[in-house]
């Protein structure tokens, strides 16, 4: 924000050279030469508060308030979704089932590595067909029953005739039969065909080969034992840039945590396991995550079958008082590893029945959240940004003026320092003193009254201009002391805390 | 003789500050078609009379001239002298500028009754502007930080064709004659409200704006936002003739002649208005308005751009479209001719209310006779314009006459002190 707000008057400046060449535009039936005009233009008015900067910054960072208005800062990791299809995706053809007596038990999942085991089921969009190979001299007829594999109650059934082809071998193939809505209860995995096959004269009749077959297999609701998954979650982090620019000084935030959040919609159990969640401070140092909850896991919560469509959401906090974070944090943590797997039935026992539907799915998330409930030390903090400003003719001076209030509980100097190519000082925008603004008074509730407006001016005269050519960066320096840090006293900032900025200038345009 | 003449001399230059008015020149031309131009009831002397492609141009400010708020280097370059502006300006200063173009003009004149007929293209602009704002736009803001300022502008045109039928009597000493006139017109702009106050707040220079400002057009303005904003003057045309822009007026003379030495005469020309139906844009921008500074939160990395998007959208302005009407600016003349052997003398007063300013004009000159032409000196004296003299030459070729009259001779070699500008040129032909 305050990079934008220097690049923005670095840009009035430039704006206000270029209003010197305009003159004619204001003073249009003068052609000769002017003397100078003075021009007071306000520049910047705004309300920077905790919320607002917050929320403008966009990306993975966030702010909620409780309802007292005490902020927290949540910085969103990456997020994993997977659907059921993930789970129990479409099964494609890959061979058919082998009709091979009056009575044929087929496997529905034939290899079945996660040990599936499906009680119930209903089918989607998938569609069947019988195929029928016989030697017989004329057309023969087939009654297939599936008892398993049924609609409304009605078990599946059809009938069909196999017509002579005058070959040596007759093959047949029914057109496709929907099954989509059928449904199917089976144990193991198992379905019957049943199958009688006759003559014209009622006598059996014999078939060399006979077998269904189907485009896949796909179901919008599974109930049963669904299998062990497991989904990694890997190399992902999250970066704190909270402490990106800090130089020295120290802070202690009471209660920072790491959150899982898990929305659940599958009826079936998940556990995210940590594999390693570790930290890095800006230092460089990486230190692990130490937690109970590392080596067990942790279960979230699932619908159960009254409860299909629900989704479950349960968040698990890493915090002071089931780890280390605390002591990791305030190390001034960049950034936030993690390799964490989400785990579908973790425990697999076979004995625990659960559903998914085909718009079943579960979301992690993975955040830290920092509640502003701390203090801060003779902080330091810095940014660099490049600076570039051009000569000009017209402009004779400028005068800013600042009007600045704020409502942090804290003593906030802010220094901006011209350095040239060879990293050297230039100017001070400020002076040797830099901008310091007293804190703003705590009350008995813990909140504080907004400061008195105080007011600075920048002088700009030509000889000033002059020098900041020189300039190629601008380095931002700001310091903040929280009140009793000394005491490590915690105090909240609330979101609607913030700065008051106004900031005018004076110009004064005269050509040459 | 002399006596009289400098008798009539100091009455007219002593009148001249009480008075205004149209141009004296057509008194000059009393008895042609010319004349009935300021006096429907000046006596035509032929009978068949006409004027042919009169033109005449006008040009007045009562605010300062470039001179008096600035000053010049040796080398000649000129710059505003700022302790000049305060005494320069007035706090409401015009600039009046006006167009008349008459095709044709015809009248016949038969015993004591003349009937009159005539076409003319018309033009006339006002631009009014107060002391504040020529000192705002002259040395910025930033001295009047805390003050409020008057700079609301007014800006009118009006520009109309006329078409008209006249009759003129006379009986004994006495006649009279007026004109009907129906009106087209082809541009307006009639500022009915301009008050814009601003101010420019201490505590950071913020800019406020109370706005009452309403604006109307016909064929004139179109508003998108304050970048643009398309102004359109039409030329000489005769858009909307017989169509929109409809409009009636009249001219009413009388004269009186108590012998071959005096006239006395009085007239009231451009009573009337029009209703302007072509397109008939209202304009209004209404309430207070601030130019605060930016949101760091809104910064783009284009100041200018951000500058300029703002200030465009600082004021409300509402448009619609709505008939309305403008009154033509009507002026009164009273005169007084005096005729001593090849001398004429002739004093003329007019009130003119232009775009509801009013104007006082008094004017005098002496024409000489001198064979086949006409020559004269004429001084007009107005507000703040107390030394305008022009010239006047007539050149009398059988039935046809060449006339021509400029003004402000004296400054004319150097316009940086001058205050107005006249031309006309005219032809008459009678039979």
């Amino acid at each position: 924000m305050i990079k934008n707000g220097l690049i923005f008057l670095a840009q009035v400046l430039t704006l206000l050279w270029a209003l010197g060449c305009t003159r004619d535009v204001l003073n249009p039936k003068l052609e000769d030469q002017f003397e100078e005009q003075e021009w007071a233009i306000p520049l910047i008015n705004t309300q920077l508060t905790v919320e607002r900067m917050v929320g403008e910054a966009g990306g993975n960072i966030a702010i909620k308030m409780d309802p007292e208005g005490k902020a927290t800062i949540q910085y969103r990791g990456e997020v994993l979704r997977e659907n059921s299809a993930k789970i129990f995706p479409p099964l494609p053809f890959i061979e058919p089932f082998y009709i091979t007596g009056d009575t044929t038990v087929v496997n529905l999942f034939p290899g079945n590595p996660n040990n599936v085991n499906i009680a119930y089921a209903v089918f989607k969009g998938t569609k069947i067909s019988f195929v029928v190979e016989t030697q017989e001299k004329e057309n023969i007829f087939l009654d297939i029953t599936i008892p398993e594999l049924t609609f409304n109650g009605r078990p599946f059934q059809v009938s069909f005739e196999v017509p002579y082809s005058g070959q040596m071998t007759t093959r047949y193939q029914t057109p496709l039969i929907d099954i989509d809505q059928w449904e199917i209860q089976t144990q193991n995995n198992l379905m019957s065909i049943v199958t009688r096959a006759v003559k014209v004269d009622g006598s059996t009749a014999m078939f060399n080969q006979a077998y269904m077959t189907y485009d896949f297999i796909r179901f919008s609701y599974i109930e049963g034992y669904h299998g062990y998954h497991r989904f990694p979650i890997k190399g992902n982090f999250i970066n704190i840039s909270l402490f990106n620019s800090w130089i020295s000084g120290g802070f202690d935030f009471q209660d920072p945590k790491i959150a899982i959040i898990v929305d659940n919609a599958f009826g079936i159990p998940v556990r995210t396991e940590v594999e390693k969640l570790e930290l890095t401070s800006i230092n460089g140092n990486t230190v692990n995550l130490e937690s109970d909850f590392i080596e067990s896991g942790i279960n979230f919560l699932y619908p159960g079958f009254d409860e299909v469509g629900d989704v479950k959401t349960t968040i698990f906090n890493f915090d002071r008082n089931n780890s280390n974070i605390r002591e990791l944090f305030n190390e001034k943590t960049k950034t936030i590893t993690y390799q964490i797997n989400a785990l579908i039935n973790p425990d697999r026992d076979q004995s625990i029945q659960g559903f998914i539907t085909d718009s079943s799915f579960y979301v992690v998330n993975v955040a830290a959240e920092i509640p502003l409930l701390g203090s801060v030390r003779e902080l330091w903090v810095t940014d660099t940004l490049d600076f570039n400003i051009e000569d000009s003719e017209f402009l004779d001076s400028a005068e800013f003026k600042a009007t600045l209030s704020h409502d942090f509980p804290a003593d906030v100097r802010v220094d901006v320092i011209f350095i040239d190519e060879q990293d050297m000082p230039v100017d001070t925008l400020f002076g040797a003193n830099g901008l310091l603004l007293s804190p703003a008074t705590l009350t008995a509730s813990g909140r504080t009254e907004t400061t008195s407006p105080q007011t600075f001016f920048i002088e700009m005269n030509k000889d000033r201009f002059k020098n900041l050519q020189k300039a190629s960066k601008i380095i931002i320096l700001g310091y903040i002391d929280t009140t009793d840090s000394a005491d490590n006293r915690p105090l909240w900032i609330y979101g609607d805390y913030g700065f008051d900025v106004k900031v005018g200038v004076k110009a004064k345009i005269k050509p040459q | 003789m002399e006596s009289v003449r400098m008798l009539l001399s100091i009455c007219g230059f002593v009148m001249s500050y009480i008075v205004i008015g149209q141009d004296i020149t057509l008194m000059h031309k009393e008895g042609t078609m010319a004349g009935t131009m300021l006096n429907p009831a000046y006596q035509l002397e032929n009978t068949l009379n006409f004027s042919i492609g009169a033109f005449q141009t006008e040009f007045i400010t009562d605010g300062p001239t470039l001179s008096r708020i600035t000053v010049q280097n040796p080398d000649g370059t000129r710059f505003l002298d700022k302790s000049k502006l305060d005494a320069g300006f007035q706090p409401k200063n015009n600039i009046f500028t006006q167009l008349e173009l008459r095709t044709v003009d015809a009248a016949i004149h038969m015993g004591s009754w003349a009937v009159m007929a005539g076409h003319g293209f018309r033009t006339q602009v006002n631009f009014s502007y107060s002391q504040d704002l020529a000192q705002l736009l002259f040395l910025g803001n930033a001295p009047f930080v805390g003050q409020e300022l008057d700079v609301g502008p007014r800006l009118n045109v009006l520009a109309y064709n006329e078409l008209y039928l006249g009759l003129q009597k006379k009986k004994g000493k006495w006649s009279v004659g007026g004109k009907i006139k129906l009106l087209y017109g082809t541009a307006s702009m009639f500022t009915e409200k301009s008050n814009v106050t601003f101010t420019t707040d201490d505590e950071y220079y913020r800019w406020d704006f109370d706005n009452d400002v309403t604006v109307r057009s016909s064929g004139t303005i179109r508003y998108n936002r304050l970048d643009s904003i398309n102004f359109t003057l039409p030329g000489i045309t005769l858009d909307n003739f017989f169509y929109n822009n409809r409009g009636w007026a009249a001219d009413l003379g009388l004269v009186f002649k108590p012998d071959d030495q005096w006239t006395f005469s009085a007239s009231t020309l451009d009573l009337g208005y029009i209703r302007w139906d072509f397109f008939p844009r209202k304009f209004q921008s209404l309430g207070s308005f601030s130019f605060d500074g930016f949101d760091l939160f809104d910064l783009t990395e284009n100041a200018e751009e951000a500058l300029r998007d703002t200030l465009n959208q600082l004021f409300d302005v509402t448009q619609n479209l709505e008939e309305y009407t403008t009154m033509l600016n009507t002026s009164v003349n009273v005169g007084a001719t005096y005729h001593l052997n090849k001398w004429t003398y002739h004093g003329l007063y007019q009130w003119r209310n232009y775009f509801g300013i009013p104007q006082h004009n008094f004017s005098m000159s002496a024409v000489r006779k001198i064979f086949f032409t006409d020559v004269g000196v004429q001084m007009t004296m107005r507000k703040n314009d107390f030394l305008n003299i022009g010239l006047y030459s007539n050149v009398n070729l059988k039935y046809l006459s060449i006339y021509a009259a400029v003004h402000n001779v004296v400054h004319g070699w150097d316009w940086t002190r001058s205050r107005s500008f006249f031309l006309r040129l005219g032809t008459t032909v009678q039979f």
